[in-house]
């Protein structure tokens, strides 16, 4: 299959690089002149000019603004000086240039495409924020999603797992979802992903992971296919005005990737390449040997409850070699955890061939990067090719047609990816020799040995065609079809999974046709120059969206041995419930999902503005689903925005301070259906023996609701953006308020009813905050050879709160039967909180424990009988009744995960050839459930336990080195943690370390250093004239540089949404790049 | 020109203020009173003459602790208010707990106080109600009834007629009388206590069914509260503890159901010359979380050996117990069969 495909990209990849062209030289002449600004008439020093055929440079003007160049006498040339419109001039035969720059207000007239519409950035409304390509260059991640971290205030991206092809969290201006997924350590946030327009076509933004987020399927999402080096520029859309054409899917915020387009005469080659190292992080610190053996023993012999007690536990199977120090087979110190994780070595390579001009132009990109896991066994190599053909036949008619074609290949080791990677468990002790010849370990072979491996092939084209029929008014066209198949083929060795072999086959294939069109209308009173007329933008257009999926599960176990991998078809022999092969009916064969969606929707954009200087902005969009509540079919998203350009006012253009200035305001409303088939319309099942007969009936586990309403978003936004300084200072402000309403939850009705549930709206968040960006150039220098410094910072601040649940109710609770951490949702507070006891310290003695007076015992455990007392070294849990009981009454709402402010933090410096870039980023206020430092302690309460048994006994095998903690160890002691052991007895019935515990809950807060690039420009060197170089560039990276955090586990980014750190979740790994880009 | 810079300055603070007014608009966080919270039944049966406390009866139901709970409406069996109720009587409360190590009574009767508390008690957070050891000489047995009004900053509720049935004092347990009634409950009821025995047997070595031997509880002063068992065979006459040849004087103990531990039969123990009667001085009531504990009773056992036709067999007369009513009192034990301590 992969080579199949190979073949097929390297030969589309020669069909494009067919095309050549020839170039002529001329003699050249020397053309002398003066560069002065329009205004002020003083030479403007170190302007750039280049030769725009060939995109390279001929020279820059002295500190007078003079300059002398050799140019031949057709040649275009361009004067190019930050903060001044370019100036392009054909030479001719003028020996002698005066050229004079008109200062503008680049940020502005940057091209935003907003809602499939392409806008100058001055008269938008809504709030958008760019991010160019070219920061998202020099490092090499599997995920560009990564590199969007921090780089847009409110775009908050938690990079949870470090698992290559897979990718974090991420949301835009808080969380819109009160529903959670999984349970324990893996208890996840619904999803609140952004809506994801690759050159202006919707897609799917997990490429149809439509198993839970726990397990994804084979799916590898978009993101992670396309290569970084092809993106021209990404923008946020964040506000309704800015989402509201996208229609139902832009509830959740909008992100446009933008690819690059050819436009250069003469074709150019762009390589990049770079090799790069992937490095495990530091492991969790554990004592072996004989260390491991001394703290069993001593642990067995101080807390056991006697001599005969001591004597029973180490005479079991599994402890009794503790005892024997002598014997060789069990004196070892064998790094387990270690043996999970590996250094690796990987390439990513980077070609692209472009040019045309704007009558025609051409791209072809194609990428390949290796990416070797840190954990065995786990990797995603990837390959893509993007062709774009645009041509402009005539003045009227425009023609674009696209093809994307990508390979994602993820392995996935033993485990499920993002999370249950198992190495956390390091499943043995260390006293047990590491693998050889003769002793493997079911759970490391597993890691060396099993297969999985996850599949994506995706095929996306697009055509689009846009003709003006009269003057000013055009017809557009727009038909994109996306197409994936994901395949997941995984096999387990018997000696790995229990003595019986799995096989389990994954096929997922699922598609969308997109096709939009529509009509626009753009009139100018004064087409020469806009900043004088009234111009109005109008546009209505049609789309329609028909999806599919389908998924085949195909699940074998207890095969013939570890080299039969089938039968792969339908066999009686494995059908479900087949007592031979699934005595349990823990397979999962069938078809978990199949459904064909369709959507129509109409759209209708009017903007209009006054000199550039007011904007108004208004846009309604209707969307009709077909999984819509019969009574509510269509969803509604009207906006409105206003933009004020007031540098354009007369009072205003006098201060040479103010580049620009404007101020927005928008409103509008978004909707997301959530009407499912299901719930609007109910389940009905057929049962055999209903009088005798087979009937239908319907599913007595969900009422249907026809009255479904999608839930809605309205958004308030205000935005002040400020140029000031000639650039050197931008400050971009937003504010918002957010009503997320008619969330859809659970009603649990009445059994009288016979119904369990009715899905209901009724659950409200609203998210309010600031986003503040600040680019500051602290330093330029007029030479753009000499020092230049810019800085940027951003960050958003977001509160979140629950304002309302169905029926009027204030409180619900989700209860966590695993780790008994459950998730309270209480209105006027943060959308989710955490439910747990809180500590308030450690008991120094038995005689601190407050005395009930009325019993004359103890503060205990346990509100029913028994004898759970607490005693010196329990941690002190808050007793809010007075009862002298710990008791569900005793729970305390506390916690966020949800952290109030993220941002960023980059700085560029320049300097002759040499720059170097710093990108950090930083979260304040998260609350974080460090369960995996208590999964460790878990461990150490119980030494007599060394061999992992499955689920029942969470936590490593492996101990963690003690000293690191500071716990209660003899009466008196004032420490930050509990007993380890108060006795095995005493332990069983408090639990001093058990999870649900404000001792778990620590602050996320970090500041990360994500991203150091050291790069040289090569410049002027005769090799490069030789090999016909235009550029050469070469540069080091190192990525997930460092991590600074109070947070005592390793990582408080790695944690789920909900901010639960699991021991066996999959490390950030740290790398480091050197890579070479050229341009030929 | 000004007026401009007016509009200009107008706009800014307006936009402050609606950007400062977000949290206005938005629901501020309320305690939570559930609908749901409820107590675990409406009736309290209690008795005089010990510390009635009923715990856990409340389910709040994830209501916002804390919450705070008041009596009110406290009423007679007529309907009339009963105020005496809400007198305060002393009450003895522990300052520390009760760790079953103590080697004197003195030392136990240190770690608790006296204290004055409303006779009809409620934990004003937790909604345990407690019924304080008293006489029939402030109040008479009946039903009483008494609403519950319980309340945070989220809501309140009143659960109304809750009934507090009181009944006679039991001064001991097993009490073989009807704590309503005031008549000996019948004999298949609990009309006689009888103790538990392990291999005893009668002269022709048959086994005594416990039916056979009776236990009662004789109060015999009340200078200081202490516990006298004693045995009599058939005829009345005094069976010599020394039969009980094996029992561990020194160290009999017996498992406290409530701190689950090992904890010693009474303090101080006297035996007569005769080696007929045998005395402890104990706390009162004894045990001493008697009636505060959950089933928490002493338990004491005689053993004795002796050889059967070349066995040897071991045999015990035990008995669990609970004296509340302070004072001495004689455990008098008194076999119908007369039993057999000799080797055959």
């Amino acid at each position: 299959m992969n080579k199949r495909y190979l073949t097929l990209l390297v030969s589309f990849f020669l069909l494009l690089t067919g095309a050549s062209y020839t170039v002529y030289a001329q003699q050249a002449v020397t053309i002398k002149g003066r560069v002065t600004d329009a205004a002020s008439k003083d030479g403007i020093p170190g302007v750039t000019i280049i030769d725009i055929k060939n995109n390279k440079g001929l020279g820059v003007t002295d500190p007078t603004g003079q300059f002398i160049i050799k140019v031949e006498p057709d040649k275009t040339i361009q004067f190019r000086y930050i903060g001044y419109r370019f100036e392009t001039l054909k030479i001719g035969k003028a020996t002698v240039l005066n050229v004079t720059l008109t200062p503008e207000n680049k940020s502005l007239k940057e091209a935003v495409v907003v809602g499939y519409q392409k806008r100058t950035k001055e008269t938008v409304s809504g709030s958008v924020a760019v991010i160019s390509g070219k920061d998202l260059q020099d490092v090499p991640v599997s995920n560009i999603q990564e590199l969007l971290q921090g780089k847009v205030a409110g775009l908050n991206i938690q990079n949870n797992s470090g698992a290559p092809g897979f990718r974090g969290t991420m949301s835009v201006r808080g969380v819109s979802q009160l529903n959670v997924s999984g349970s324990g350590d893996q208890a996840y946030l619904a999803s609140n992903n952004p809506l994801l327009v690759i050159d202006n076509v919707p897609v799917d933004f997990d490429g149809g992971i439509s198993q839970s987020m726990l397990q994804p399927g084979a799916a590898t999402g978009p993101l992670a296919l396309i290569p970084p080096e092809d993106v021209q520029s990404i923008e946020v859309m964040k506000d309704a005005q800015a989402t509201a054409l996208y229609g139902s899917r832009g509830a959740n915020g909008v992100i446009v990737v933008t690819t690059k387009r050819g436009n250069s005469p003469t074709p150019i080659i762009d390589v990049n390449s770079s090799i790069f190292v992937n490095f495990p992080p530091k492991l969790r610190p554990t004592i072996g040997g004989n260390a491991e053996r001394r703290y069993r023993i001593n642990s067995i012999f101080m807390n056991a409850r006697d001599e005969q007690d001591v004597r029973d536990i180490l005479a079991k199977p599994e402890t009794q070699f503790l005892t024997d120090s002598l014997n060789s087979f069990y004196n070892n110190s064998t790094d387990w955890q270690g043996l999970f994780y590996q250094t690796t070595m990987n390439t990513n390579n980077n070609v692209q061939i472009s040019g045309g001009n704007i009558k025609m132009n051409y791209k072809a990109n194609f990428a390949y990067q290796m990416n070797q896991g840190v954990l065995k066994n786990t990797g995603f190599n990837k390959y893509s090719l993007n062709m774009q053909l645009n041509m402009q036949p005539s003045k009227k008619l425009r023609i674009g047609a696209q093809l994307f074609s990508a390979l994602g290949q993820k392995q996935r080791g033993n485990g499920g990816g993002l999370t249950d990677n198992g190495a956390g468990n390091s499943f043995t002790t260390s006293l047990l020799p590491g693998p050889s010849k003769f002793v493997g370990n079911p759970q490391l072979d597993g890691y060396e040995n099993n297969i999985d491996d996850n599949n994506t092939v995706n095929f996306r084209g697009f055509v689009d065609v846009d003709y003006e029929i009269i003057n000013n008014l055009r017809i557009n066209s727009t038909t994109s079809y996306d197409y994936y198949t994901d395949t997941r083929d995984q096999f387990k060795m018997s000696f790995s999974n229990n003595n019986a072999t799995r096989l389990y086959g994954f096929v997922g294939r699922h598609d969308e046709l997109n096709t939009r069109n529509g009509v626009n209308y753009s009139y100018s009173s004064n087409k020469k120059d806009l900043e004088k007329g009234n111009n109005i933008y109008a546009s209505v257009f049609s789309e329609i969206n028909i999806k599919s999926d389908d998924q085949h599960v195909r699940d074998v176990r207890n095969g013939p041995n570890d080299y039969y991998w089938g039968p792969r078809g339908y066999s009686p022999r494995f059908y479900p419930g087949n007592v031979w092969n699934n005595a349990n009916e823990v397979n999962v064969n069938g078809t978990p999902v199949s459904y064909v969606y369709h959507a129509a929707s109409w759209a209708g954009f009017l903007s209009y503005n006054f000199r550039t200087k007011y904007s108004v902005d208004l846009a309604y969009r209707l969307d009709g689903s077909s999984a819509a509540g019969i009574n509510n079919p269509y969803t509604k998203n009207p906006s409105v925005g206003f933009r004020w350009n007031f540098n354009k006012e007369n009072l205003m253009r006098r201060l040479s301070w103010l580049d620009y200035g404007s101020i927005r305001t928008t409103y509008g409303v978004n909707s997301r259906p959530t009407a499912t088939i299901l719930n609007s319309l109910g389940v009905y099942k057929s049962v055999p023996g209903y009088n005798n007969a087979n009937s239908i009936i319907p599913e007595f586990d969900v009422l249907a609701n026809p009255s479904m309403e999608p839930e809605k978003s309205s958004q308030f936004n205000f935005g002040v953006d400020l140029g000031l300084f000639k650039s050197r200072l931008e400050i971009i402000y937003d504010t918002y308020y957010k009503n997320n309403y008619n969330l859809v939850r659970d009603a649990y009705l009445p059994n009288a009813t016979g119904y369990n549930k009715m899905q209901v709206n009724g659950g409200a968040i609203v998210n309010y905050g600031h986003e503040l960006s600040i680019t500051g150039r602290p330093i330029v220098h007029l030479n753009p050879k000499g020092f230049q410094w810019t800085v940027s910072v951003n960050g958003a601040y977001n509160k979140g709160i629950l304002t309302e649940l169905p029926g009027g109710s204030q409180f619900y609770l989700s209860i966590d039967d695993r780790n008994r951490q459950s998730i309270a949702l209480k209105v006027g507070r943060n959308p989710q909180s955490n439910y747990l006891f809180q500590t308030d310290g450690v008991y120094r003695n038995t005689s601190d424990v407050p005395v009930d007076p009325i019993r004359g015992v103890r503060y205990k455990a346990n509100a029913g009988p028994g004898s759970q007392f607490f005693q010196a070294g329990d941690p002190i849990w808050r007793d809010l009744n007075g009862d002298y009981a710990l008791s569900d009454a005793d729970y305390v709402i506390m916690g966020n995960p949800e952290p109030s402010v993220t941002g960023g933090f980059n700085n560029t410096f320049s300097y002759q050839n040499v720059s170097l870039s710093v990108f950090c980023t930083y979260l304040l206020n998260r609350s974080i459930l460090n369960n995996a430092i208590a999964a460790r302690v878990y461990r150490l309460q119980a030494p007599y336990v060394t061999d992992y048994t499955g689920n029942n006994l969470d936590g490593p095998i492996n101990l963690y080195d003690i000293s690191k903690l500071d716990y209660w160890k003899r009466p008196g002691d004032v420490a930050s943690r509990p007993a380890i052991v108060g006795s095995f007895y005493h332990d069983a019935l408090v639990q001093p370390n058990r999870l649900n515990q404000s001792l778990v809950m620590e602050d996320g807060s970090y500041f990360k250093i994500n991203q150091i690039t050291l790069a040289y420009q090569f410049r002027d060197f005769d090799f490069m004239k030789r090999l016909k170089l235009r550029v050469l560039r070469a540069y080091f990276t190192a990525y997930n540089v460092a991590i600074f955090s109070n947070y005592s586990g390793p990582n408080p980014e790695t944690v789920t949404s909900l901010g639960r750190d699991d021991i066996n979740g999959y490390p950030a790994a740290s790398s480091f790049t050197f890579g070479i880009g050229a341009q030929f | 020109m000004n007026r401009q810079v007016y509009i200009y300055a107008i706009i800014g603070v307006l936009t402050m203020t609606v950007t400062g007014c977000y949290k206005s608009l938005l629901p501020k966080e309320k305690e939570h009173f559930s609908n749901n919270a409820n107590f675990d039944g409406d009736t309290y049966t209690a008795n005089f003459g010990r510390t009635n406390v009923f715990y856990g009866k409340f389910n709040p139901d994830y209501s916002t602790q804390p919450l705070t709970f008041e009596l009110q409406n406290i009423a007679g069996p007529d309907g009339q208010p009963v105020p005496a109720l809400r007198e305060e009587v002393n009450t003895w409360q522990w300052k520390q707990y009760y760790s079953g190590t103590e080697k004197s009574v003195d030392e136990i009767n240190a770690k608790r106080t006296q204290v004055k508390r409303p006779l009809l008690d409620i934990r004003a957070n937790s909604g345990d109600l407690v019924f304080w050891a008293t006489d029939t000489s402030r109040i008479k047995p009946g039903v009483y009834t008494f609403d519950i009004f319980v309340k945070n900053n989220g809501g309140q509720k009143t659960f109304q007629k809750r009934k507090l049935q009181l009944r006679r004092p039991r001064p001991y347990e097993p009490y073989e009388f009807d704590d309503i009634t005031g008549l000996r409950k019948p004999l298949d009821k609990g009309g006689l206590t009888h103790p538990t025995l392990i291999g005893v047997k009668d002269q022709l070595n048959n086994n005594i069914p416990a039916e056979n031997v009776d236990v009662f509880f004789v109060k015999t002063g009340t200078a200081k509260n202490t516990v006298s068992i004693k045995f009599f065979d058939k005829d009345s006459l005094p069976i010599r503890l020394s039969s009980f040849n094996i029992t561990q004087w020194d160290s009999l103990v017996y498992r406290s159901n409530t701190i689950e531990q090992i904890v010693p039969f009474g303090f101080n123990r006297k035996m007569t010359q005769d080696s007929t009667v045998v005395t402890w001085d104990v706390p009162s009531p004894f045990p001493v979380l008697a009636d505060v504990g959950i089933n928490e009773k002493a338990s004491i056992g005689f053993i004795y050996e002796r050889v059967s036709y070349g066995t040897r067999t071991q045999a015990a007369v035990g008995l669990q117990f609970a004296i509340f009513e302070p004072g001495s009192w004689d455990v008098i034990i008194r076999f119908r069969v007369n039993p057999k301590f000799t080797n055959d």
